[in-house]
């Protein structure tokens, strides 16, 4: 027999619920592994904090996600979002599931290229592009997604330098019924900014109108909403049609799907409202298969999903520094991951469990990272178990925005770890040391006195 | 005036001519000519059948019967027979003329009728016509007292002397000596029995056009002779009846019937037609007894008999996809029929020319597949069920799969295989609770469509309210036509599909192959070209590429200029018309070398499907080139077909194969067509492909590597194997 999980002395107050001979239980259970891994042997090995990436997990999300919209829509075409994660090892997971690259900067433009996506399936977003960017984009046949006319204007002039035909898309948007609605990105429909750039782009002739992007918001799934916007969009190709005989070949409805973090001040937790990649895809392909497009045509349909497909994957294992108990009575408890890697915590409720089977008390905590600043707070509350100094504890769903927002914030970045297929463990971003921070400063010669 | 003269008389001709040679079942001309020849051995007997063939053409120009089947000699090659009958048992005179031009008529009008009456079970008339006439003018005859019998061909010697003078004589007489006494004695005669020219010249000649016309033929027409000469003495009757009784030719026409004309000459077909040789004996020797009490000959009756009996069977078996296999469309010889047979992707499923696609967009897998182990039995054996299953878990489901939304393909669309005329639907029938199947509406909400006659799919089990067609819709192919559900006997999500005979809900299910899917195999995508999906097989149709198809789209009418250029000779341009024939038929025509190039394509594929004419047209290196192409979208499939080697070899090696084809094709040519990725997936400029064909040990024969540009002009770049390059451009002249 073991020995008794020792438990230290608590005031609690009664909950509310419904108590049955054995009481109100609520009892958090343990993630004692991740993919059969056992997190401890994880952290022993890499050390605590670690992020942990799922690629069994990755690559059962994807192929949900693209048979939700296959097996509805005849052309689908999945794009991965560089900004939700760009380790270099899970964007190439999603290539290697068919996933064309989506970039937003000519930094996400180069990890692409490095990640042998072939120019012609790199679609360039985003309203920060140069020059140098808009050339090679160019010249490597990508997909342009102009954003404003500036760009446009740009692209014009250096039209004459370049080796390629630009392959452009407009971003528009527009009211769909949806408040608030995202109007600053793109060309505005309602008020004829949007035409007025497909005239520009196609009286020109050196350019080639060959798709049309929205994002309507995140977590819609009206289908209300989209068929509004589809139709919207139907009318603008109809129209390019009528007059420049130019069909659109592909429609990008970017992504925005929800994932299963719950956000802060939501009523019921996300597991039970998110809607699922089968409630998006019906009410995207119903719209699309809904309205007409020029020719008779069916153009392909483009999804930038990043959030819904990620996320699940990614965990951050870490350790318990100390537990307190605040002015008001309330605990607390130190945790060495804080929002310097959980930029994230800001708007979501992560859902956090203990790595060990711990005792069948809990109270409400908060949950504080490691750094010197206020603001430093993970949970603000959570009915969590009692844990020790030492003790490790494991986040759920961190893979997307965690591992590109983190910052170099007092300490460094900790490992990055990938579980494969067949349950090996790989690093694939090491810990950061000050040999990183070293090369990149540079002290002038006047403070470099010993 | 004149010109329709001229065509009048070049019916005539040609209609007259191919009368000869259709008795071998053939259009021959080389063939025909000498048969002509080998009638008029006896002016007279010659003479007749020429008058006879020549009412019955008239005939059939007289009722403005098709003009088609008129040139093929098919409605008055019994009439000739009569006449070839008449001539040689009656003796020249005005009142003979009359009885031939009368019997010429009867046969006519027997064709007229049996065709019409046989054709419901397409079945062949052969020459039961030419019986009913030669019968009826035979018994008749006794009546008529001025009409004299005919004995010159009873003394073929003086026969030949009027003929031919000594030389004739000598010859024929030498040819007796050579044969007397041996099987080939009877064989000659027997053969020439069939152009009532009892002597061995006409066998030997007939023999020689059949050996130039086709080597199996002739091979056959020695195979069901002497098996039949074998069994007579293996029966102890006597062989010599055969010398005199000339029956013997009705084992050469039934082997070569079922050996080789009416079968794809195979392996299968010669056994057939050897083991119809004992009933064929035994239907000659009863039949001629029973004759016998008339005075009366029997002809062709056991051939008649046997033959339209036995392939009556053939054609009503219910699996048409296991050898002997019908032949479908006749080429010029059995030769070249068995080559084109064997030259197609499935050929196993050649007789399914319709195309009918798997019925939803997206990956699907084949839960329950032709006579499974639930529900497929009996008269809905032929049927399939898809669910969609995870890739990685292989579950159909999310969660715990209590509820029919957590089924992958519950609400999924579901689209009409093939375009078609919608012709019944249900759609109020509830989905059931999982685990429940609905016995009383056992086929849940359905629709079923017409493709063709004959030709139903039938989707089942869709979810209540989705269907989104009426009955007297038209549906084209890959429209949403409803969703998947859970209606009916089926206690999970799931998709029944089916392909029927008929249009009401509930008809038995048909054999049908489906046409140009994807099948999963080790995570890679493997095309098939017609097949019938297993279960647990994964599967997807394909998606098509803009511009192959529209490369490949060519209107009836079309001309095209198709430019030639090699290192030695400078550029020279054909101009190539498409023509569409009443068949709807589709072909190339090379203007100035006459060459044809039949294809077909049926929107997801373009088949070459023969070619006819000089090999020196260069329609001939569109015809090796895009011998099949799919037109699809992904560039990581492989498409693979024999190629037929009469088309790749020459004399003398295809002749030895010619021979062999009984054992089997021996010789390879091995089509293979791959294509490039192209760079860009948007705005694609142009597609590139490659095809080769190789020949034994992967030997290369030729290779081609091909651009299709997106203005529709089309770039091949040709090796031959002698390695001499050859440049093609193929664009439309109208444009």
């Amino acid at each position: 027999m073991s020995k008794k999980i020792y438990e230290r002395p608590i005031l609690r107050k009664v909950v509310e619920g419904i108590p049955n001979k054995f009481g109100s239980l609520k009892r958090l259970r343990p993630v004692e592994t991740i993919d059969n891994v056992a997190i401890n042997d994880i952290i022993d090995e890499y050390g605590s904090p670690v992020f942990i990436i799922s690629e069994k997990t990755i690559r059962e999300t994807y192929k949900t996600a693209y048979c939700a919209f296959s097996t509805r829509y005849p052309k689908v075409q999945f794009a991965w979002s560089y900004k939700t994660n760009y380790l270099d090892a899970v964007c190439r997971i999603f290539h290697q599931e068919g996933s064309w690259a989506e970039v937003v900067s000519g930094f996400e433009y180069e990890k692409a290229l490095d990640n042998n996506v072939s120019g012609s399936k790199i679609i360039f977003n985003g309203p920060d592009k140069s020059d140098a960017d808009l050339t090679r984009a160019i010249n490597n046949k990508s997909l342009i997604h102009i954003d404003h006319f500036d760009e446009l204007y740009t692209i014009i002039e250096i039209l004459p330098k370049l080796k390629e035909r630009p392959q452009v898309a407009i971003r528009v948007n527009m009211d769909t019924g949806i408040i608030p609605q995202w109007d600053r990105f793109g060309f505005n429909y309602e008020n004829g900014e949007a035409w007025n750039a497909i005239n520009r782009i196609l009286t020109d002739g050196g350019i080639d109108l060959i798709g049309l992007h929205i994002h309507i918001g995140t977590y819609i799934t009206m289908s209300k909403a989209y068929s509004i916007a589809i139709e919207k969009l139907a009318a603008l190709a109809n129209k390019t049609f009528d007059r420049f005989q130019k069909s659109i070949s592909y429609i990008d409805v970017g992504g925005g799907f929800a994932s299963q973090n719950t956000l802060q001040g939501a009523y019921m937790p996300a597991t039970d409202t998110t809607p699922s990649f089968d409630d998006y895809a019906h009410a995207i392909t119903t719209a699309m298969t809904s309205v007409n497009f020029p020719n008779n045509e069916t153009p392909t349909l483009i999804l930038e999903t990043g959030r819904a497909l990620i996320d699940e994957a990614g965990w951050l294992a870490g350790s318990v520094l100390a537990n307190k108990r605040l002015a008001d009575g309330r605990r607390a408890m130190v945790i060495d991951s804080g929002i310097n890697l959980l930029f994230t915590a800001f708007w979501y409720d992560y859902e956090i469990f203990p790595v060990q089977e711990t005792s069948f008390q809990s109270e409400p905590t908060t949950i504080y990272g490691p750094l010197c600043m206020n603001i430093d707070v993970v949970r603000n509350n959570i009915d969590f178990p009692l844990l020790n100094k030492g003790d490790r504890f494991v986040i759920k769903r961190v893979g997307a925005y965690t591992m590109t927002q983190w910052m170099q914030f007092i300490t460094y970045r900790p490992n990055v770890v990938l579980i494969d297929l067949n349950g090996k463990v790989h690093v694939i971003r090491k810990e950061e040391n000050k040999e990183v921070f070293r090369i990149q400063e540079l002290v002038p010669k006047h403070l470099q006195n010993k | 005036m004149k010109n329709k003269l001229k065509i009048k008389s070049a019916l005539f001709g040609e209609a007259v001519l191919t009368s000869y040679a259709q008795i071998f079942f053939t259009d021959n001309k080389i063939l025909a000519s000498i048969l002509v020849l080998v009638s008029f051995i006896d002016w007279w007997i010659g003479l007749s059948g020429l008058i006879a063939v020549t009412t019955a053409v008239a005939l059939a120009e007289l009722f403005g019967y098709s003009q088609i089947i008129s040139k093929r000699g098919l409605f008055s090659f019994n009439s000739l027979l009569v006449g070839l009958g008449v001539g040689t048992y009656f003796l020249p005179g005005l009142d003979v003329l009359i009885l031939i031009i009368v019997g010429s008529a009867i046969a006519f009008f027997s064709t007229i009728f049996l065709m019409g009456f046989l054709a419901k079970y397409s079945l062949p008339f052969l020459s039961v016509p030419f019986l009913i006439g030669m019968w009826l003018m035979l018994f008749s005859f006794p009546s008529f007292g001025g009409i004299a019998l005919n004995t010159e061909a009873l003394y073929p010697s003086n026969m030949f002397f009027k003929l031919g003078g000594n030389t004739l004589v000598f010859v024929v007489d030498f040819l007796n000596n050579l044969f007397a006494d041996t099987g080939f004695e009877t064989y000659f005669l027997s053969l020439g029995a069939i152009f009532f020219q009892f002597n061995i010249l006409a066998g030997v000649l007939i023999a020689i056009g059949l050996l130039i016309h086709s080597r199996v033929i002739f091979l056959l027409s020695l195979v069901g002779f002497f098996v039949a000469y074998w069994f007579y003495s293996y029966l102890g009757m006597y062989q010599g009846t055969l010398n005199y009784t000339y029956y013997g030719f009705n084992f050469i026409l039934s082997a070569i019937a079922i050996g080789g004309y009416f079968l794809i000459p195979s392996k299968q077909s010669f056994l057939w037609s050897m083991a119809l040789v004992p009933v064929l004996v035994i239907t000659t020797v009863g039949t001629s007894k029973l004759f016998g009490f008339f005075e009366m000959s029997v002809f062709s009756l056991p051939f008649n008999l046997v033959i339209i009996s036995v392939l009556y069977a053939f054609k009503i078996r219910f699996n048409q996809t296991v050898p002997p296999i019908l032949t479908l469309v006749q080429q010029k010889n059995p030769e070249t029929n068995a080559y084109l047979y064997a030259s197609q992707p499935a050929k196993k499923f050649a007789a399914f020319t319709n195309p009918i696609r798997l019925p939803f967009l997206g990956q699907w897998t084949v839960n329950q597949g032709h006579e499974g182990f639930y529900t497929h039995k009996d008269f809905f054996k032929y049927a399939w069920d898809f669910v969609i299953k995870d890739e990685t878990t292989e579950k159909e489901f999310l969660g715990e799969g209590l509820l029919s939304t957590d089924y992958f393909c519950f609400d999924k669309p579901v689209i009409a295989p093939a375009s078609g005329t919608v012709v019944a639907v249900l759609n109020a029938i509830d989905d059931n609770e999982i685990g429940i199947a609905n016995t009383i509406h056992n086929w849940g909400n359905t629709v079923v469509i017409k493709h063709d006659l004959y030709l139903y799919t039938k989707m089942c089990h869709l979810k209540k309210g989705s269907v989104e067609v009426k009955v007297g819709d038209i549906v084209s192919e890959g429209q949403v036509i409803g969703k998947c559900g859970n209606s009916g006997r089926s206690p999970y999500p799931h998709l029944h599909f089916q392909v029927q005979s008929s249009a009401e809900i509930g008809s038995p299910t048909m054999y049908y192959p489906l046409f140009e899917y994807l099948k999963l195999v080790d995570s890679k995508l493997k095309f098939t070209s017609k097949g019938i999906p297993k279960e647990n097989e994964i599967l997807q149709n394909i998606s098509t590429s803009d511009i192959l198809e529209s490369a490949f789209r060519w209107n009836p009418g079309d001309e095209f200029n198709l430019t030639i250029t090699n290192k030695k000779s400078k550029e020279r341009v054909y101009v190539i018309k498409n023509v569409i024939d009443s068949y709807n038929l589709s072909s190339l025509h090379c203007i100035s070398t006459g060459a044809v190039m039949y294809y077909s394509n049926n929107g997801k594929s373009f088949s070459a499907l023969n070619y006819v004419g000089t090999k020196k047209s260069p329609l001939f290196y569109m015809y090796s080139t895009f011998y099949k192409v799919i037109v699809s979208e992904r560039s990581d499939i492989i498409v693979t077909t024999p190629f037929p080697v009469h088309q790749l070899y020459r004399f003398p090696t295809i002749t030895i194969q010619d021979f062999l084809v009984p054992i089997g094709i021996f010789l390879k040519g091995n089509y293979k067509l791959t294509y490039t990725e192209s760079t860009v997936t948007f705005n694609v400029q142009k597609i590139e492909m490659n095809s080769k064909i190789e020949g034994y040990k992967n030997k290369q024969l030729f290779n081609s590597n091909i651009t299709v540009h997106n203005n529709r002009t089309i770039q091949i770049l040709c090796t031959n194997n002698n390695n001499t390059k050859i440049q093609l451009k193929w664009e439309n002249r109208l444009v």
